[in-house]
Formats: C-alpha cells, structure tokens, sequence
C-alpha cells in the first residue's frame, strides 16, 4: 500500500517456513484478506466495511 | 481518515496473475528461506534489506524509496479460511470478499455503491484494462472502463 498518509512499515505476521507449519506444502496464511479491504473501507473511505467483505474485521494501522 | 479536505482517492493496481511472495518479499535473514527454496531462492547479495530480517527483489527498486520514506506498507501473510487451492475460485473470492459463496457483485462495487448509492457520477470509480473488473462489477453500478465502453 503505498501513499503519502500511509503509516508505513510490515503488517501481519509473516507466514512461517517450517514444515511443521505449512499447509498441504503451502505457506499458512496469517490474516484474512478482508482484513486489508476493511480498512481501506473503514479509515479510508468511512463507510462500513461488514456488509462489503461479510464479516466483522478488525482495522490495520496502515492508515 | 476520510473527514479530509478533499474526498479520499484509491487506486488499486491489479497484477493478475501468479506472484512469489518468498521472493518479493524475501525473508533473506531466515536460513529455512535457503533450505526450502534450493533452486528458486534470490542469493543475499542481490536482495535489497530493508532491515536485517527480510529485503526486496532487485526488480523493487523504484519502490524502494516509498518504503524509505515511510510511505509504503506491506501487509504479510495474506489469506483466507479452507482455500480450495483453485486459482478460478480464488480469484473470484479476492473480487467479491465472499470465501463462503458466490456472490453476484465485488468488493469496490460495493463501495462505489456506498459512496454514491443514487449513481449520480458516472464517474466514481474508472477502470483502465481490459473490460471491467470483476471486483468493480455490481448490477446497478456504473463502472467506466474507457478502453471499451460505459456499463451501467
């Protein structure tokens, strides 16, 4: 994301390399993808992001 | 936050397509990264640090002074619940934010929606490709792609 009122910096967990942790050899996702559209929703656009992405999904501080 | 002077801008940038996150945004500090990627992994010296843990593919270079100048963010670690590993259907869940069911419409439908509910602007949203974009596709939306025509 980028913009000049983006905070900027790593959001969301970086997905772990062990074995133990993959997923049908996949990397195992962190956070929910809606979480991102929420907040450009909600602290971008102010408007309410749980009918858009069908659930409730706490901001990031990108923004 | 949106109580600005002016009305707030997006602009989505959608690379279809297959990208390698282990190598965009190499975990070059993390010795699993060289073990698990024997043949594909970006040696250390081409990598571009951005701190002592991960760094940029070489191809980053222009964005590289965003992220230096604190205007870049990089979310990690992207997802959703019970992937079905189909690349058809996961495109179509980032489109419409819906993992539980096929929806009719996409997620910047749905702000555009929300941002002028009486369609008063044909302009809202803009779309620059090919056809309209599924995320930006709503019935009753207008969405302008001028590389082909106005669907509304």
């Amino acid at each position: 994301v980028l913009g000049d009122r983006v905070k900027g910096g790593m959001y969301g967990e970086y997905p772990s390399l062990r074995d133990g942790d993959l997923t049908l050899g996949n990397l195992t996702y962190t956070n929910d993808f809606r979480l991102t559209d929420s907040t450009i929703l909600e602290r971008w656009f102010d408007v309410e992001a749980k009918p858009i992405v069908n659930g409730a999904f706490g901001p990031l501080a990108f923004v | 936050m949106a109580t600005t002077r002016k009305p707030p801008t997006l602009v989505v940038l959608q690379l279809t397509g297959g990208n390698n996150t282990l190598n965009t945004v190499i975990p070059y500090g993390n010795p699993l990264y060289y073990d698990q990627r024997p043949t594909v992994r970006v040696p250390e010296e081409q990598v571009l640090p951005v701190d002592d843990h991960y760094g940029f593919h070489a191809g980053m270079t222009a964005l590289k002074p965003f992220w230096d100048q604190g205007k870049m963010a990089i979310v990690n670690g992207i997802g959703y619940p019970k992937p079905d590993y189909s690349h058809f259907r996961l495109m179509d869940i980032w489109y419409t934010a819906q993992p539980e069911a096929m929806a009719p419409g996409g997620w910047l439908g749905k702000l555009v929606r929300d941002l002028d509910p009486k369609a008063d602007n044909v302009l809202t949203a803009v779309s620059f490709g090919r056809g309209l974009p599924r995320a930006l596709s709503l019935a009753g939306v207008p969405g302008v792609s001028p590389s082909c025509s106005v669907i509304a």
